[in-house]
């Protein structure tokens, strides 16, 4: 269920987006999934499919997720470095858990194929 | 000429890639960042209470209450239905508002930002937010807060920050409530710290229980100084 009221907000971005670029035959809508989000891929595309049956703008649309991989910055080093799992978030480079997230934690609605 | 099937009717559409790059958090987020500078702005601190169902988030506004001034607390109230926290919350003399969600699984922004208009803030230095009981659906989802507080009590299971680390990552303070009962229950404390540790080491995790009424003394003094730790960063900006 956790999934439902995030796509539902999805549709009504595309929709408003579609409108805003006139768009009227979006085909592939791109998605980006940070990993420390609480969504996950599947269930997004299960309501999706069932959601867009709703709308006749999206029809013939597909929904396509890019799951990205979460990055932290250390506040110690300033290095860079990707977020395996939730339970190691310490600089591999110093060891400082004195780090900001810089990535991984939003989902973001990418771009809008058509054609 | 239409490329499917050759005739000069079909009108094709030029294949076209639009850029958006766009939040779907950007509606909330935005309301949240108006909400929260109209707090901050207005001297008051808001703190975002989360917890399972039962954790004990609603005892420890009461208690809380104790040891800050009772007509300086505002509290908001969400659960799916009834009212029964705003009733326990009023009979403290604590303005208090209920949010019913229906079946909603958290507080949004939105919900605030509705609340705010039937809730008295003058003179208000703390507008408390007791979210829906989850342990999931509230983490990360921004309601103006300026503290996030998580309520996670000892008959729950030590395994809890390990298995919903999202939620525990958020937190600036963990309050280990119902710790009168870690004997009965074989609760491993040690264990249960150093699980939030690996997650959020910078949290404040504070072992709370009615039999320890100091614990709710030193919850308090805690956000009391958050509040004005907060607030001075503010002024130091202006």
């Amino acid at each position: 269920m956790h999934e439902l009221s995030i796509t539902k907000d999805l549709i009504e971005l595309i929709k408003s987006e579609c409108n805003k670029n006139k768009i009227t035959n979006p085909k592939n809508i791109v998605l980006e999934l940070g990993s420390l989000t609480t969504y996950k891929k599947e269930p997004i595309l299960y309501y999706y499919n069932i959601l867009k049956k709703e709308q006749p703008l999206l029809h013939n649309s597909a929904l396509i997720i890019n799951e990205i991989q979460a990055e932290m910055q250390c506040n110690g080093c300033n290095k860079k470095s990707k977020i395996k799992t939730i339970y190691d978030i310490f600089c591999p480079c110093c060891d400082s858990t004195n780090i900001e997230i810089i990535q991984g934690r939003d989902i973001r609605l990418l771009e809008i194929q058509t054609g | 000429m239409c490329k499917e099937c050759g005739c000069e009717n079909h009108k094709q559409e030029t294949p076209k890639r639009t850029r958006i790059d766009k939040s779907l958090n950007e509606i909330n987020d935005t309301l949240a960042e108006q909400i929260s500078e109209f707090l901050k702005k207005n001297q008051i601190f808001c703190i975002n209470i989360m917890g399972s169902p039962g954790s004990g988030k609603t005892t420890v506004i009461e208690q809380i209450s104790e040891f800050l001034k009772s007509d300086e607390i505002a509290v908001i109230q969400g659960d799916l239905e009834s009212d029964i926290d705003k009733k326990r919350i009023e009979k403290r003399h604590i303005e208090s508002y209920q949010i019913n969600t229906h079946s909603g699984c958290h507080l949004n922004a939105h919900m605030i930002n509705q609340a705010l208009p039937n809730i008295k803030l003058d003179g208000k230095k703390y507008l408390v937010i007791e979210n829906v009981g989850n342990l999931v659906c509230p983490a990360g989802v921004k309601i103006g807060q300026h503290m996030n507080v998580l309520v996670s009590s000892v008959t729950e299971g030590e395994d809890k920050p390990a298995k919903y680390p999202f939620i525990f990552m958020d937190a600036q303070m963990v309050i280990l409530s119902k710790t009168d009962l870690s004997g009965v229950i074989e609760f491993n404390e040690i264990n249960y710290i150093n699980e939030i540790k690996n997650i959020n080491p910078k949290c404040r995790i504070i072992r709370a229980s009615l039999k320890n009424l100091k614990s709710f003394k030193e919850t308090a003094a805690y956000i009391k100084h958050q509040r004005n730790h907060f607030f001075d960063v503010f002024h130091d900006h202006n």
